[in-house]
């Protein structure tokens, strides 16, 4: 008799099906992400055209506010659900002050984090690109490094360029200190002159982002995604070789 | 402020009137925010999903583009 045996597959079935449509009704209806990735959850983030900061941009420009980005990050590193954060970046630059608040966030985030620069990744940008625990960059990106520029009225004294010279050395020092360029080559870059047709800088192809040591390495989404549940596996192991120890020894 | 952008500030900040009116605003919708403008037959329509779970940007219902009753 096989009744007995056929009704309990029957039923397992059932309800295997019913946690299936329950999950669809769920992204359906209400948007959530509950149905997990064996490999991790992750989240995307997107910053796009320019970073807006304290001051609303006029509507030509496509912008990336960052009171939406900063309760977003927030958000990631405090629920359970999500493991890592893809951050892609296609961006013209911005508010430095903005810019360098995102780059801090993504800094200071326990949850594993990748960049991937498409496009461009210029200015401020940098900063942004290089604050995940590991960034990429695709063949054709560019970045574009150049020095700050100060809009509105500027008295013309020695303390004005001081000034610049301290608001720039913000930048230089964040880059410096998440990526593997030095300090003095990144100035060297930013000052180059012959490269810009109406500035100071360097324009930065993948390639060379990368043999500059700002950037990780040239890949693309397949790549990054790779990476960060490679991160994302590693984070877990860490965590069960903590717990298997233990858990009382001297920290 | 300071911009610091590959794109010149007279491009960034020229040609504005002075007005940032759109009717552009920003709502809940099926537990993700959304930007929506309002439509001429007062319906809203989806213009920009502003979340990072990727999920959201599968989800039929919440592609620019679609009004909200």
């Amino acid at each position: 008799m096989t009744f007995g045996k056929a009704a309990v597959e029957g039923e397992q079935q059932e309800q295997a099906k019913e946690q299936k449509l329950d999950n669809i009704a769920c992204i359906k209806d209400l948007g959530c992400s509950t149905i997990t990735n064996p490999k991790g959850n992750i989240h995307c983030l997107t910053i796009i055209g320019q970073i807006e900061g304290h001051i609303v941009l006029p509507p030509q420009n496509k912008t990336t506010k960052y009171e939406h980005v900063i309760p977003q990050l927030v958000a990631i590193e405090e629920n359970n659900e999500i493991d890592g954060l893809l951050l892609i970046l296609n961006t013209v630059g911005g508010d430095v002050e903005a810019g360098l608040a995102i780059a801090e966030m993504v800094a200071s985030m326990s949850k594993p984090t990748v960049s991937l620069i498409l496009g461009g990744g210029h200015s401020i940008g940098v900063p942004m690109a290089v604050s995940t625990n590991h960034s990429f960059i695709a063949p054709s990106a560019t970045m574009t490094i150049h020095p700050l520029r100060l809009n509105g009225l500027i008295v013309g004294v020695p303390q004005t360029y001081e000034y610049f010279d301290k608001m720039q050395e913000r930048v230089v020092q964040f880059v410096s200190k998440n990526s593997k360029i030095t300090k003095e080559r990144f100035r060297e870059l930013m000052l180059k002159t012959g490269e810009l047709a109406n500035d100071v800088g360097t324009v930065l192809f993948g390639e060379e982002a990368v043999k500059n040591g700002i950037i990780d390495s040239v890949g693309g989404l397949s790549d990054a995604l790779a990476k960060l549940y490679e991160l994302i596996r590693k984070k877990r192991e860490s965590i069960t070789a903590v717990n298997s120890d233990g858990g009382g020894g001297i920290q | 402020m300071i911009m610091h952008s590959i794109i010149p500030n007279e491009l960034i900040f020229g040609g504005f009137p002075g007005s940032i009116e759109n009717n552009f605003k920003e709502m809940e919708y099926l537990g993700v925010r959304v930007q929506v403008s309002q439509s001429s037959n007062n319906t809203l329509v989806i213009q920009r999903v502003i979340s990072t779970s990727p999920k959201a940007y599968l989800n039929p219902k919440l592609q620019p583009g679609m009004s909200i009753e």
